[in-house]
This record gives structure tokens, sequence and C-alpha cells, in this order.
């Protein structure tokens, strides 16, 4: 049991509602057994990592649902020096998941070495394959195999294993060229299927040697029969307009919209029309910081605004979230001439932030600079 | 042809002979110091022969050029040539080797061209060896020939001989007048004339040149200098002393057994032979051998400050002979060892002084397994102590290395003083050195001394130096007089006077040393900092630009351009910009429309950026455009007055809890079960889960009732709380402080967070706290419940395993099983064994089934058949027959 989120999660790719059309391209994709690298993109919560594993399963049979953890230890020899690379897997007999990102600046060597690693052992099916070519008994075998399982009459055609790496996106360029070239000398024993949210920031030469599949986030119709449905399925009764109040405020983010309909019935059930809708913290935190920031432009204030942004940081909370919802919550009280500046400013301190390194130092540059234009404004608005 | 050959021998034997006599006379004048006199005196040819070969080279090449063809003839008088005959009668046997030497008169390089005649070896000024050819008979032929000739002929030189010698002469004389001369200048230089003659033997570096030789020459603080020598004075009563120990007779030493440095220091009170030490600290009582309580000296300071010069000189005051081991030699354990070793057996052949060791640099080159060990084998041999006479010999209690030498017989002990001179006193090699040794710290010498004797030097090497411009160069260089020196030397290489100008242009002499942050700080965010200053120190009168607007363009370039140098000279720019980011709240400067702050705030994402470009591309010369940000800062955010400043820590803070937080989220989110892990990554996990999920976990509505009596709701709501509490792998932990304090109607609530405590991630201040408020009788129903939860399916968990392990062999064997009949007879023993415990287990399983009654087995049995299922494998149902296999 755990939260709604994975609850509902839909296991197969006939039974997804939302992206139905690319689950449909998806399965025909496969359908020969085998499959190209993928690469889906699309905003968080659009469900890129459910097609991806309804993928997979579709690919492997419910094999690839049988999934553990690992806390798995990488010993990569550098020229100069030996170094330990620690990440979290989850794995099946025909995949492994991580994230590389995790590993900072060291992801490089994951994204090199957990290939290879993969290149050299071969999964169980390709090893039950060769067998079964071998020997003209192993016909029959299959063919009872196939009957009882059913679902996945394919399984057996995968010779590879496959890598899902999430958010790559967030790979240095240097891990991205590793990837470039493992991907093509590897890819008769190991596909890789990977998640990311911001196209731009994978290189080129990976994109061109991967299916794209656009995930796009589902539109506000289909948020609100997503919650209706997960909640027939909970056997709530939702009133119309909650769902569709929390299909707005989920952002059009399918976990979000989950989660918050789960919040709300722990906080209240029988629903009510007008129920509050909670937002995560950080949100509101952000919220106080624009206001704080309009309602003084001094420099007192702006190191007060510092130590909040730090709060956040600290947090992990992405700093270009932060730009993002900071310009979003300050643009809902200005004037139309400021918007267009405003928005500005947050793209170019971004931008310079990709350029940098520590976000606290671009994130006051934009406040500071947002205080001075405001002031200005105001000065010479009101007087 | 004969006779003329004859004759030509001959004058050139009589040349000869002239030629070392008189070298023989100026070298005895030289060396009696009396002056030259043309007086001809009688020396003995084999005395000279040594000098005399030097000078008749000069003489050849005298000779070389007055000889013309053999018919110019230059006419030697008779008389001269008597005289000549006269000496020539007197030369006793023994000079007549050297004069053959001089008489074969092209002496051969090679001993074949000898052509076996008698020769003797001579070796030339250049280290030149050559041959030359002895033949006695045909001497005294020549002799006689000459005799009867000298009548008739001159010689064959255009120049008479004698002149030719009295050339020669003349001009030795003048060059020993002029080195005297030469001598009596330097004389002047009273104590550094040493120095000098030095340099006429050679080039030196100054350094080393001026190098003070006396104790009362250094440089170094007094105190500092007389309580060295006051510790190496201690030391007298063991090595000079009158039952001073002889180190040549070892095997009379007894095996020291290890007392630690308390406890010698306890017994160590034995005073009635440190009258010597009469006036020295109390603590510096000669222990139970005679010994210095501390054995050994470690001097810290920066470069510079004569910690070298001190320990050699001072131990050469004490009469000791000093044995120097640097960073350039050898230095592991073993190497060491021995080092001291031999100092500590030997002495000097010379003058009898014993040695005293001086490590060098022990600091920097000891780093490293190697230097440590040595360090260790130092510090054992210091603590190393000869134990009574009474107690048995031979027992050495741990002390490897010390006892290496000595066949397990003898422990060595430190008999020799040690000096250790390191810059970093906190070195982490050094630590177990440091509580043993006596420690000196160098303070920066006094300027004034410093430049009185740069002043000197200058005056003995003749470098002009404007007035003050010495002064400030040993204030640049921050006391260290090595780098004065070396400047000096530069200017004089250059042949260039140490003028202001120079000083303060070419930034000669300005040492690469740490600045003070603060100090840097201070000068960015003040208006009126001033160039001169920052660079100078603060005493110095350099013409200091004014910065009032009046020196316009090229005044604010100059002050630019030197603050950039200065900043560039402080080398921790990253630190430098965190502090000045942090410290830009605390400037009072006038900024009405924060136009100033937001530049200032671009300024420092420029500078970021920077840094992003050093760390990605390794290359530092980027720096530079780092350091314009501080200088930005100056023209937009600096105030008159000083600041208040403060160490920037709240950067580091944040860092250091984002840290934590980020471990505390990637080791939750590792020990998540795998469905709920690859649904979310860390950014989501952050921004959407937890909040969401610490909500769902707020126990509403739940009465302190066990569960049986619980409504349907409030069980479904404690269902849920387990499960995720479960399936997230959280746990409740009560807060120390609990909710007390928030109010009264509380009072009977504790506030808990949880653990892993990820619940961080959602607490703001300002916003309303999330913490999870529950009576402690709801927190221990859900804790049981969690615990059976827990164990439940720990239990499952197990029994799959076991399940599974058993299972697991399977597949092979049906792959065997089916692989054709070569394939077949390889694997033949390997499958059918497995195969055997396959069945046994099945029964073992059966067995226990019947055993533990119906429940288990089922349980046993499903698992099975699951796995079975699964595709693994379906070996097991096939029906083997043993027949087929074989």
């Amino acid at each position: 049991m755990s939260l709604w989120v994975d609850k509902h999660r839909p296991r197969s790719l006939d039974k997804l509602v939302v992206h139905s059309r690319q689950a449909k391209q998806l399965k025909k994709l496969v359908s020969a057994g085998d499959c190209p690298h993928l690469l889906f993109y699309g905003p968080s919560g659009a469900g890129k990592k459910t097609l991806c594993l309804a993928t997979l399963r579709e690919l492997f049979g419910p094999g690839a649902e049988k999934l553990k953890t690992e806390q798995k230890t990488w010993q990569i020899q550098l020229p100069t020096r030996k170094i330990e690379v620690e990440l979290a897997t989850v794995s099946s007999n025909y995949h492994l998941e991580l994230s590389p990102s995790e590993a900072g600046r060291r992801d490089v060597h994951v994204v090199q070495e957990v290939i290879k690693e993969m290149a050299k052992t071969k999964s169980s099916n390709a090893m039950f394959q060769e067998q079964s070519n071998m020997f003209g008994a192993a016909k029959g075998q299959q063919g009872s195999q196939e009957k009882k399982k059913g679902e996945a009459p394919k399984s057996v055609k995968c010779t590879y294993k496959v890598l899902l790496i999430n958010e790559v996106d967030r790979l240095t360029s240097h891990a991205q060229h590793a990837l470039r070239r493992t991907m093509e000398k590897y890819s008769k024993q190991c596909r890789l299927v990977m998640t990311c949210t911001n196209l731009s920031k994978v290189i080129d030469p990976v994109q061109s040697r991967c299916v794209c599949v656009r995930v796009k986030a589902p539109k506000q119709g289909e948020m609100k029969s997503l919650v209706a449905q997960v909640a027939e399925k909970e056997r709530l009764t939702l009133p119309e307009t909650l769902a569709e109040r929390i299909a707005e405020g989920s952002n059009r983010s399918m976990r979000r919209a989950l989660l918050m309909l789960e919040t709300c019935k722990i906080n209240r059930y029988p629903f009510e029309e007008n129920q509050e809708i909670q937002l995560p913290e950080w949100e509101l935190f952000i919220k106080e910081i624009a206001q704080s920031i309009l309602k003084e432009q001094t420099p007192k204030s702006l190191f007060q605004v510092r130590e909040m942004l730090y709060k956040l940081l600290v947090n992990c909370v992405p700093a270009d979230l932060i730009f993002a919802k900071l310009a979003q919550e300050l643009m809902c009280k200005l004037d139309d001439e400021l918007k267009y500046e405003i928005v500005k400013m947050a793209a170019t301190f971004e931008h310079r932030l990709r350029l940098g390194t520590k976000p606290i130092i671009h994130l006051e540059a934009f406040v500071a600079k947002f205080m001075s234009s405001y002031k200005e404004w105001s000065i010479r608005i009101f007087g | 042809m004969d006779d003329l050959d004859d004759m030509l021998d001959m004058e050139a034997e009589m040349e000869l002979e002239e030629q070392m006599d008189l070298l023989g006379e100026l070298e005895e004048e030289e060396k009696s110091g009396k002056g030259t006199s043309p007086k001809r005196r009688k020396v003995g040819g084999g005395e000279a022969a040594p000098a005399s070969l030097g000078m008749t080279q000069e003489l050849e090449q005298l000779v070389g050029q007055s000889v013309d063809p053999e018919t110019e003839r230059a006419e030697l008088t008779e008389n001269e040539l008597q005289e000549l005959a006269a000496t020539q009668g007197d030369d006793n046997p023994s000079d007549e080797d050297c004069e053959e030497e001089e008489e074969s008169f092209l002496p051969v390089r090679y001993l074949y061209q000898t052509e076996g005649r008698d020769h003797v070896s001579v070796t030339l000024e250049g280290g030149k060896r050559v041959y030359c050819t002895v033949n006695g008979e045909q001497r005294e032929k020549k002799q006689v020939a000459g005799r009867k000739r000298k009548g008739k002929t001159g010689g064959f030189l255009a120049v008479p001989v004698r002149q030719l010698i009295e050339q020669v002469e003349r001009k030795r004389v003048q060059k020993i007048i002029q080195e005297s001369e030469n001598l009596s200048k330097s004389v002047d230089g009273a104590d550094l004339s040493q120095a000098k003659r030095a340099d006429v033997a050679g080039e030196k570096l100054l350094v080393s040149k001026y190098a003070p030789r006396r104790f009362i020459e250094l440089l170094s603080d007094e105190q500092t200098n007389r309580e060295v020598v006051r510790w190496l004075k201690l030391w007298d009563h063991y090595v000079f002393g009158k039952e001073q120990v002889k180190p040549a007779k070892p095997k009379r030493e007894e095996a020291g057994s290890f007392l630690s440095k308390n406890e010698w220091l306890k017994t160590g009170n034995d005073k009635k032979k440190s009258s010597r030490a009469g006036n020295a600290y109390t603590n510096e009582a000669l222990d139970k051998d005679g010994r210095p309580s501390q054995k050994v000296l470690l001097f810290c300071g920066p470069p510079g400050f004569g910690k070298t010069t001190l320990a050699h000189i001072a131990a050469k005051q004490c009469g000791y002979r000093t044995v120097e081991v640097n960073a350039s030699d050898d230095r592991n354990a073993g190497a060491l060892n021995k080092k001291i070793m031999d100092a500590m057996q030997m002495q000097s052949m010379k003058d009898g002084r014993p040695t005293c060791l001086v490590i060098d640099e022990i600091d920097g080159a000891m780093g490293g397994s190697d230097g440590k060990g040595a360090i260790n084998m130092l510090v054992q041999l210091i603590n190393a102590k000869r134990s009574d006479a009474s107690t048995a010999a031979g027992v050495v209690e741990g002390e490897g290395s010390s006892r290496r030498k000595g066949k397990g017989k003898k422990a060595d002990i430190l008999t020799r003083p040690v000096i250790c001179i390191c810059n970093d006193l906190y070195a982490n090699a050094l630590r177990p050195l440091r509580d043993v040794a006596r420690i000196f710290h160098f303070k920066k010498p006094d300027s004034r001394k410093i430049s009185a004797r740069l002043r000197r030097i200058c005056q003995l090497e003749k470098i002009e130096a404007e007035g003050n411009a010495l002064g400030i160069l040993s204030q640049k260089s921050d006391g260290d007089i090595r780098s004065c020196l070396n400047t000096l030397e530069f200017l004089q290489r250059q042949q260039q006077k140490l003028s202001m100008s120079s000083l303060h242009a070419m930034g000669i002499g300005a040492k690469d040393k740490v600045d003070n942050v603060f100090h840097v700080m201070e000068s960015v965010f003040n208006t009126n900092s001033k160039l001169g200053e920052a660079d100078g120190g603060p005493s110095t009168s350099v013409p200091r630009a004014s910065f009032e607007a009046k020196g316009g363009a090229s005044k604010k370039r100059q002050r630019v351009t030197q603050f950039y140098q200065k900043l560039m000279n402080f080398g921790e720019t990253d630190l430098l910009l965190t502090s000045c980011f942090e410290n830009l709240s605390n400037v009072k400067y006038q900024d009405i429309n924060l136009v100033k702050t937001s530049q200032a705030a671009e300024w420092f994402v420029f500078a970021d950026e920077m840094s992003k470009g050093i760390s990605d591309l390794n290359d530092f010369s980027l720096n530079k455009f780092r350091v314009a940000a501080p200088i930005a800062l100056n023209t937009l955010a600096s105030a008159p007055g000083r600041p208040q400043l403060t160490w920037a820590k709240v950067d580091g803070n944040a860092r250091y809890q984002h840290r934590v937080q980020e471990s505390v989220l990637h080791s939750w989110m590792s020990n998540l079960q795998p469905a709920a892990k690859s649904g979310m990554n860390t950014t989501t996990a952050v921004l959407d889960v937890i909040p969401h999920l610490c909500k769902s976990l707020v126990p509403r509505g739940l009465r302190p009732v066990a569960p049986e009596l619980m409504r349907a709701k409030e069980r479904v709501t404690l269902k849920r709380i387990v499960d995720h509490l479960v399936s997230y792998g959280l746990s409740l932990k009560m807060n120390k402080q609990g909710g007390d304090s928030d109010g009264n109607f509380r009072m009977s609530r504790t506030s808990y967070s949880l653990q892993p405590e990820i619940d961080k991630f959602h607490r703001y201040e300002g916003l309303p706290s999330n913490e999870i408020y529950m009576n402690s009788a709801v927190k221990q129903i859900i804790t049981y419940e969690q615990e059976t939860r827990k164990i439940r399916s720990k239990r499952e968990a197990g029994v799959k395993e076991s399940l599974e392990d058993k299972v697991k062999s399977k597949p092979k064997d049906s792959a065997s099983k089916k692989s054709g009949g070569e394939e077949r007879k390889k694997h033949h023993e390997h499958w059918l064994s497995k195969m055997r415990t396959a069945v046994e287990n099945k029964q073992e399983l059966r067995r226990m089934g019947g055993k533990k009654g119906g429940t288990i087995c089922r349980e046993v049995a499903y698992p099975m058949l699951y796995t079975y299922h699964e595709g693994v494998t379906n070996a097991v149902k096939r029906r083997v027959v043993l027949k087929e296999l074989v």
C-alpha cells in the first residue's frame, strides 16, 4: 500500500488513459520484440515514467515488474586515483534504472561503467534464448511457456537488457558525450530508455540516436477526468468543482493532482466543494518572498530575502524552479509595463545561473535588479 | 745539425733554469709578504716546481712572441750567461728531474710518445697530465757544449732572457700590490671581510655571502637566540662533561625501556650536576643521563627569518659541528636513523668536535608515510631512555626501529642535540614531535635591524640605494631577509640602483605572502583606501596617488592597476568574493534606487560565471577577470569609514546544511521500495511527494483506544498511516523539545517528527509548522501496528527467500537437461548432484510441513508454485527418468 500516485499508476500500455495515442504507437514499436533507444521528454508529472515502465512490461512481460532496489557501488580507476561512486538503483532481471545525475560531476564514470557492465553480463533472457535455439526441443517448451504466460509472448525475443536513465538533461555534457559513444557500441546488448524534462538540454547526438517521445502535460479536461477516475476507484464521491480546482491547482501534473486529491481526502471527507487545497510549503514560502520583495525595496530587505532564498536552497528546491515561481508570483501583482521586464530578467539570470555555480548569487542579482526597477517605476508613477 | 740541436737544447735548458730560480724566489717573496727584490737567490727547483710550471706557460707565451726565425738571435751578455752557467753547476741531483722536465720542453701527451725512455709524469695546472722524458747523458754533453759556446753566441731569443724574466717579475709584483690594496680596502668592512674574500674566490649569492657567521651578527630575536644557546649548553654536561659518554663504546649502553615523557620529567629532577645550567629554567632540568629533558628543538616560522642560520651558528658557538639534513636528502625512517646514528657515534676527524644534527624543512618533504615513519622514529629515539645499570641488559620494549642497529643488545638513545626546523608547526606529520620537542616560534626580525644590515651590504657591494628604499624593502618583504638580499642581488646584476620608483613600479621585493582577508575587504569597501598604503604598509612614505578627482584619468587608472595587483596578490579570490558578498549588507553606502546594489550583484554574477569557467575548464587564467568584481564593488558600494566586517559563514553554513539535507534525502530514497522509488526522483520527491506524504501521516480523528474498539473510519486512518510509514520506510520519533510550549490546549499532545527526517524539507520559518502532534497513546498504537507489520513482512520475506534459494539452482538443471548428448555427458555429474539435492529439498519441505502443521505447509507450498509460474523455469514439472539422461 502506498500513496495513490503509485497505487493507481497504470501498469500496461493498454490501460493508459492519458497518453493512449503514444501508448498505441509504442506498443506497435515494440511488438516485434525489438526496440530502439527511447527518449521520453515532457514536464514533470506528465506520465513519462509510467510510459517507460509500461513499455518495459510490454517488452519483457510481468517479469519486468519484479523490482528490487540496490545500493550499487562502482569502483572506477582513474589515471591518477581510484574513486567510488555509489548510486541507488532499481532493477529487475531485464532492466536497470538509475539516475546518474545524482552522482554530480562523476556521472561520466557512472554512465560509462554501468553500460559496459551491462554489456558484459547478458540478460538471463538472452541466455535462455540461446539455449533454446540450440536444441530443437526448445520449441515445444517455448510454446507451452507462451501459453502459460499469455501476456508476454515476445519476451523471449529480447536478447538485450534495458538501461533506464532518469533525468538525462541533468547529466553533465561530458556524461552525455560519453553516452553517445557507448550507446552505439553496446547497442546489441543494451538499450537505453531515458527520461528528461527539458529536451534542449540533451545534446543533439544523443537525441538523434533515440526515438524521442514527447509526453506532454495532460490537458485540463484530461486531468479532471483522471482525478475523477481515481476517486471512483477509491470509492469516493468527488464534487465536480473540487475536481476542477484540483486539476487547476495541480499545474497539469498528474502526480500533484493525485497527491492533492489524497491530501484533500485526509483533511476532510466527505469532500466539500470549496474545500481548501493545500499547496506544498515551498510554494507558500516563495509567495511570502514575493510579498516581502514588493513590500520594501531597500538593501536591508534584499538581505532578508537572501536569507529566505538560502532556506529554499537548503531544502533542495531547484534554483530554476525558484526563478520561475518567483517571477510568476511577482507577475501576478505587477503592472503590465513591468511584466515584460521581469520575465526578461528572470530568464537572463536563470541563463546566467547555468553558466555559474552558486545559485544564491544569481537569485539575489535577480531580486536586486527587480527591486531596483520596481522602485524606479513606483517613484515615477506615484512620485 | 747535431751541433745545432745541441745548442738549442742547451739554450733552452739555461733559460728554464733561470726561470725556475726566479720563480722560486718570487714564490717565497710572496709568501713572506715582503714585496719583491731584484736580488736573485738560489732556491731548490723541486720546491718551486708546481708554481713554476704555471709560470712556464706564461713565459712560453712571452718567448713565443719574441722568438723569431733562427737567424735573428738576441745577444746575451757574457756575464749573464756565465752566471747562468754557474748556477747550473750547483744543481743537486734531485733537481735534475725537474729540470729535465722543462728541458724536454715539449712534454708529450701520451705515454707511448716517450718511446720507452725514462719519463716523469707531471700534472699541469689545468689538470692535464703530460709525460716528460729524461735523458741524463745527453744533458751532460749539452752542458759541455753549452759552456764551450757561451762565448760565441747569444741566444735564440729576440729579447734577452733576463729582460723577459724581469717583465714577468714586474707583472707579478704589480698584481700583488693590487691585491694587497684590495685587501686593505676590504678590511674596512670589519666583520664582513671574510665575505669579501669569498667573493674573490668565486661568485656567491649575496644571501650566502653575507650570512651571519657569528652569534652577534644574528638578526633574529635576541631572546630566542639566547635560549637556543642555553638549551645547547644544557647538553654540555652530557656531551663534554667529565663523565663524557663515549659513543665509540656503545656496548656499555644499557637497554632503555620506554618511558613516557611525563615519567621522565618526573625522574628528571636529579639536579645535582646541573650547576652548569644553574640559571636555567626549572623545567629544563637534566634527566638522569644528564641530558636536557626536552631533547629536541623545533624552530618554526615563516621563511627567511633566519631559522637555519641560527641553528648553525648556535651549534657552532657551543662547539658542535653541524650536520644538516634538508629536503634534498632522502629522509625516510631508515635514512634518518642512519644519519642520527652517524651523528651520535662519530666525531669530526679534523677538530674532534661532536656533531649537532640540524633537520631542516622537517614539515615539507616529511609528509607521506615515509616522512611519518621518520618522525615517529625520531620521537621514539627521543623517548628512549637509558635505564639504570642494574636492570637487565638486552630488553627493549617494542622499539623496533631504534633497536634495529644494535643487534637487539642496546637501545639507541639520543646522545647529541637535534634541532628541527619547520615552517608550518601544525603540519600533520609533526604532531608527535610537537609533544616532545621544545618549540621556538620565530618572530619577525626588527625591520630597522634589517635595513641597517642591508645598508651595510649595499655599501660593501657598492649598490646604490635611495634614502629610505632599504627601509621599504625590508618592510615589503615582511621580515624575510633572504628575499631582501635576493632583491638586492637582482638589482646588482641588472646594474640598477635601488630607487623608490623601481621598488614601487616593478613590484620587486613584494613577497608572495598571505594577506588577511579582512584587510583586503576593508580596502574594497573603504572609499579612502589608499593604494600606497595597501601595498607598502602604513608607515612608508611612498608618494601616494591622491584620488580626490584632481588626479584625472591617469591617476585613476594607476589606482585601479595597483588595486588590481593587490587583489591578484591576495590569491584567495573565492574567499574574498564570498566575504564581500556577505558583507555587502554591512556597508553603509548611498543607494536610493538600489541601482548600485543591483549592479554589484551583477558583478558577483559575472565573477561566479568565471568561477565556473575556472572549475570546468581548469583555466586559472580566468581568475584575473574575477578580480574585477571587487574593484567594481569599490567604486559602487564603498563608503568612508571602517565597515563592520564579519567572517563569511552564511554561505558555508547553507552549503553544509544543503549537503545534510541531500544526504538525508538520498538515504531515504535509496531504502524505498522499488515501486515507490521508481515513481519519483529527488526533485519531485522534495517538491511534491514529501509535503503530501507528511500531511497524510497526521492522525486526524484517531482516538487513543485499542484498535479493536475503533470505528471503521478510524481503522482506515490507522491503516493508512501505518501503511505509509511502512512502505516509505519511516518511523515516528518524539521531538526533544516537544510541542508543549505551543499552547496549553496541546499539553496532552507531543510533537513527533519523522525518522529519517524528511519532514524537514517542508518546514520553513514563518509558515505554520507541520510537526505531527498526537497523543502519546495514539503514537503507541501506531508504533505497535507498525512493528507487527514489520515482523509479518519480515517473516514473509524470509520464507520467500529461503524458497528462492532452493529454486534458484533449477534453471541450470533444466538447461542442461535439454542439452544435447555431448553437453549432457560433460555436465553429467554436475546436474545430477543438483537434481538430487533438489529432490531432497523437496522431500524435506514436505516433511517439515507434515511436522509443523498444515498452515505452514501450505504457505510453503504456495510460493513454490508461484515461482514456477514466474516462468523462470519449467524444469520441476517434467518427469525425468534416469535412463533418459545417462
